[in-house]
């Protein structure tokens, strides 16, 4: 009702939970519990959001909290989109326990710790990242009672400005909610790759990476990007041979920093990916036994094969909006299949929004949500907020990077005048007592007000740390206001102070 | 008591890090002397903002939340008009809207003349005393305030209407007095500010900020202080503030061309079979050429000669010789294929290129090259030669070298 009162819960009521609900005893009895909340008979919802991701889940949860009489459809069975069920979450938990795995065999020897036999179960750790999946999405299903959420479990149409038609998944028959608003939050799916028919086995997406059945020997992952350098570290360390073949001279995608882009791939490469930058694949052949791929240098047009058992196609995702029935009311995408919209979430009908990956912006879980809250406060208040400069990116390889801000590329090319501070963890205590010293901070202020435009982190827990540097930015923090700021000892945040001396005045300890 | 703590920070800190901390430790207290917000006020008076230093009067345009609404710092709480323009008035800190004394209307209301009454996010709204209205523009100075009586704010904040309801001092209110010092700037200097603060001994007051909500920043001291551009701060907070927004400068609907789709297709196609002959033609203008001295023909052969000469190597697959010369690093005796030009009258109505607007687009096959028409020049001969499909480059920039050396270069070369 109030956006004090919002931001409180949105930090402390659906967070806590979510991380309560670890512990799997909590909720095994709601994910039977199919609701049928939607009540026929009371007619009319306020809200209606289509599609039950970190977008419209958190859409549905803050419109109901919000006083509006609010219903969520969702296709898939289970709550929590493509993050929950088959990208965020999966991954991480492939990632930490692959990571473990990797750790064990190849890492804890120098650290004086002897282990014989070790030996990878891989069904197990499919089964652990099952387990955490589910016990996440059934989570949202409490939340969604908590806050009287009533959850649709169907495909969701737009029949109508004011009308969505829900097919239920269990095939019975059609139903039809009149509602004052609509919420499109539908996501995306994985871009195929043209000549190359994705199987979930030989040629997969991330959904096939995270669900395969044994290691392969040898896989090739179609773009350099962040969830193709996740999941390629992810089957690197379980013992598979890993190229990634990348169209552009750098790693990390167009918003990647790139001097973290040079480092982050000097380091993965140390680790045995192999890297093909600046080749493009011509086509590919899954004809056979394996996958051949064709491909050819930018620089040179030098031709080569390659062959594996597995190809990863991640090359980005693109908005998901089939069977939505955008037709039925005009609302019109650009070239890229995005929905059109205004700054407040509107299509040209006013009360039809869209927030999340099937609309403009960052393809992030984390920035999806933001436009869920504000979405459901727009509707309800007039007024929704969401700071589009202070949106944090995380890939959480080993180490991760993260970053928030522009980067220096961008900075350049705004014509501004700025300075650059970067601190190394190896001149970081806690990082050298880790045996863990990959890695950098790099801050970016303007010249002259000293005022952070970008931080970009790789190394150990970057993903955490980058929270202080979106803070930052959303403070409007000069470097100096981070340096004079006790940071405690030891620890990696220290890397993250010492940058920020770096580019104000000096480090200490470098 | 001061400095008491202070000294016991420092020796805390030098337990763990050698002495380069101690001046924190110094700032640190300080800077806690500087932020004692009186967080105790049952309620304050909300008086009609100056948000511009020559504004005198304003009107009530619209009240955005009710009476008893909460809000957070940021959310806009009404919209006033004054002579200059229509201006959102936004809340600096969290609080509660407890009482609408002036509603929305057409009149005029004076800079300073109580529009509302403020609570505290915890406050009690049903219990809350209202104080009693402050007599406006009455910038009186109570006695045992220290600080500079401040010129009037570019822009008042919520919070800081308490100075001016304090300013009638009222007998509970004496015991408060020390706190209620009038401050332009509601915020607490950030660890940054508090050095160049001292150093330069300025207070917050004397700042105008620039930064989200109306925050004071680094680079506003700086540009008090005349160490950079006075513009700096403001013209680096609009830019940062663009990128706030969600960046829709290519939500242009996708346009509808079914029937192009099949072109480059088709070219897709040509592009497997390498191998396969295709014609590569450019038209090309004669009408420069000095034809009295020497026969078109043998101009043409001219220029056909050199374009033949420093092209890059041909991408047709080396012979197995070839390989087999080139393993043994013996020169290469591979002769790059020369090409002979067939020339005819250019017919086509229109030129087309074809034009990628985006790479990446294209690459995931999300969009195709489209067409841009161009009016052919008159006098245009086309200039045609066959080559294996994997050799269009080389041979289009075969041509475009027949057709500068033809068009501008130095003739009869």
């Amino acid at each position: 009702m109030l956006k004090t009162i919002q931001k409180q819960t949105a930090s402390s009521v659906l967070r806590p939970l979510r991380s309560r609900f670890t512990s799997p005893s909590t909720f095994c009895i709601a994910d039977r519990q199919s609701r049928r909340g939607y009540s026929s008979e009371s007619g009319e919802h306020d809200v209606v959001v289509i599609g039950g991701g970190p977008g419209g889940y958190v859409a549905a949860i803050k419109a109901a909290q919000l006083g509006l009489k609010t219903a969520c459809v969702e296709k898939r069975g289970a709550l929590g989109g493509t993050c929950l069920n088959v990208g965020c979450i999966p991954s991480k938990s492939l990632l930490n326990n692959s990571h473990i795995y990797h750790q064990i065999k190849h890492d804890i020897k120098q650290r004086g710790i002897e282990v014989d036999n070790v030996r990878l179960n891989l069904d197990q750790m499919m089964a652990a990242k099952d387990k955490s999946v589910k016990s996440l999405t059934g989570g949202i299903e409490i939340l969604f009672k908590q806050n009287g959420v009533d959850y649709v479990k169907g495909t969701g149409t737009i029949a109508g400005e004011n009308e969505v038609k829900v097919k239920p998944i269990d095939g019975g028959e059609e139903i039809s909610l009149k509602t004052k608003n609509i919420i499109i939050a539908t996501g995306s799916e994985a871009t195929p790759f043209p000549g190359l028919e994705i199987d979930e086995k030989k040629v997969i997406t991330s959904t096939g990476a995270i669900a395969l059945k044994e290691v392969p020997k040898k896989m090739i992952v179609i773009g350099g990007g962040i969830i193709g350098l996740e999941m390629g570290s992810v089957w690197s360390r379980l013992g598979t041979e890993v190229t990634v073949v990348e169209f552009l001279d750098a790693i990390g995608g167009p918003g990647m920093d790139s001097d973290i882009a040079k480092t982050t791939q000097r380091i993965l490469g140390r680790q045995g990916i192999k890297f093909k930058t600046s080749h493009k694949v011509l086509s590919g052949d899954a004809s056979g036994e394996g996958v051949k791929l064709e491909i050819e240098s930018v620089k040179n047009q030098k031709k080569d094969t390659l062959e594996a058992d597995v190809v990863l196609v991640a090359i980005g995702r693109r908005p998901y909006t089939e069977g939505l029935g955008l037709e039925n009311v005009g609302i019109e995408t650009d070239e890229r299949g995005r929905i059109i919209i205004d700054q407040e979430y509107r299509t040209k009908h006013e009360n039809i929004r869209v927030i999340g990956d099937v609309t403009f912006g960052a393809m992030l879980a984390h920035k999806a949500e933001e436009e869920g809250i504000a979405a459901a406060e727009f509707i309800k208040k007039g007024y929704g907020h969401v700071n589009y400069g202070a949106i944090p990116s995380v890939m959480y390889t080993h180490p991760e990077a993260a970053w928030v801000g522009q980067t220096e590329q961008e900075v350049k090319a705004s014509g501004k005048e700025y300075v650059v501070g970067t601190f190394p963890f190896l001149a970081n205590s806690r990082a050298k007592t880790n045996l863990e010293t990959d890695g950098m901070v790099k801050f970016i202020a303007d010249k002259e007000t000293d005022r952070v435009l970008g931080i970009h982190i790789v190394g150990p827990n970057a993903g955490e740390m980058i929270a202080e540097g979106v803070l930052a930015i959303e403070y409007g923090a000069s470097s100096e206001d981070i340096a004079r700021t006790s940071h405690a000892h030891p620890t990696l945040s220290e890397a993250f102070k010492e940058a920020a001396m770096a580019t104000y005045d000096k480090a200490i300890h470098a | 008591m001061t400095s008491t703590m202070s000294s016991a920070l420092r020796s805390s800190q030098r337990l763990l890090r050698p002495a380069a901390y101690s001046w924190r430790a110094v700032a640190a207290a300080a800077a806690r002397g500087i932020s004692s917000t009186p967080h105790n006020l049952k309620a304050h008076n909300f008086n009609m903002p100056a948000l511009s230093p020559t504004m005198t009067e304003g009107t009530i345009t619209s009240w955005r939340i009710n009476e008893g609404d909460k809000f957070a710092a940021g959310d806009v709480i009404l919209e006033v008009e004054t002579d200059k323009a229509q201006m959102d008035v936004e809340a600096q800190d969290d609080g509660i809207l407890a009482k609408i004394f002036v509603k929305a209307s057409k009149d005029a209301v004076q800079v300073g003349t109580r529009i509302g009454v403020l609570a505290d996010i915890e406050d009690d709204i049903s219990s809350l005393e209202i104080p009693p209205e402050s007599t406006p523009k009455q910038p009186q100075e109570s006695s045992s305030s220290s600080s500079p009586p401040p010129p009037p704010p570019p822009k008042e904040e919520p919070k800081s209407s308490s100075s001016s309801s304090s300013s009638s001092s009222t007998p509970q209110d004496q015991p408060q007095q020390p706190s209620h010092k009038p401050r332009k700037n509601p915020f607490i200097p950030t660890p940054g500010l508090i050095h160049l603060l001292h150093t330069n001994g300025l207070q917050m007051s004397d700042i105008t900020g620039t930064g989200p909500q109306g925050r004071v920043l680094k680079g506003d001291i700086l540009a008090h202080l005349g160490q950079i551009d006075k513009n700096k701060p403001k013209s680096l907070a609009t830019d940062i503030s663009k990128l706030s927004k969600l960046d829709l400068s290519k939500a242009t609907p996708k346009k509808q061309p079914p029937p192009q789709k099949k072109k480059p297709e088709q070219e897709i196609k040509k592009k497997q079979d390498p191998l396969e002959e295709i014609e590569v033609s450019i038209p090309i203008s004669l009408s420069n050429l000095n034809t009295t001295t020497v026969p078109v023909e043998t101009t043409i052969a001219q220029a056909i000669e050199l374009a033949n000469s420093g092209l890059p190597p041909s991408k047709i697959p080396a012979t197995p010789a070839e390989l087999f010369d080139e393993i043994l690093g013996l020169p290469s005796i591979r002769r790059e294929p020369k090409y002979s030009v067939k020339t005819s009258e250019f017919k086509s109505p229109a030129l087309e290129t074809l034009v990628v607007d985006d790479l990446f687009d294209q690459i995931i096959g999300i969009s195709n090259p489209r067409s841009v028409k161009q009016d052919p020049p008159s006098g245009l001969k086309e200039f045609k030669v066959k080559v294996p499909a994997i050799d269009r480059d080389r041979a289009e920039f075969f041509l475009a070298k027949v057709k500068f050396s033809l068009e501008q270069g130095e003739r009869g070369v």
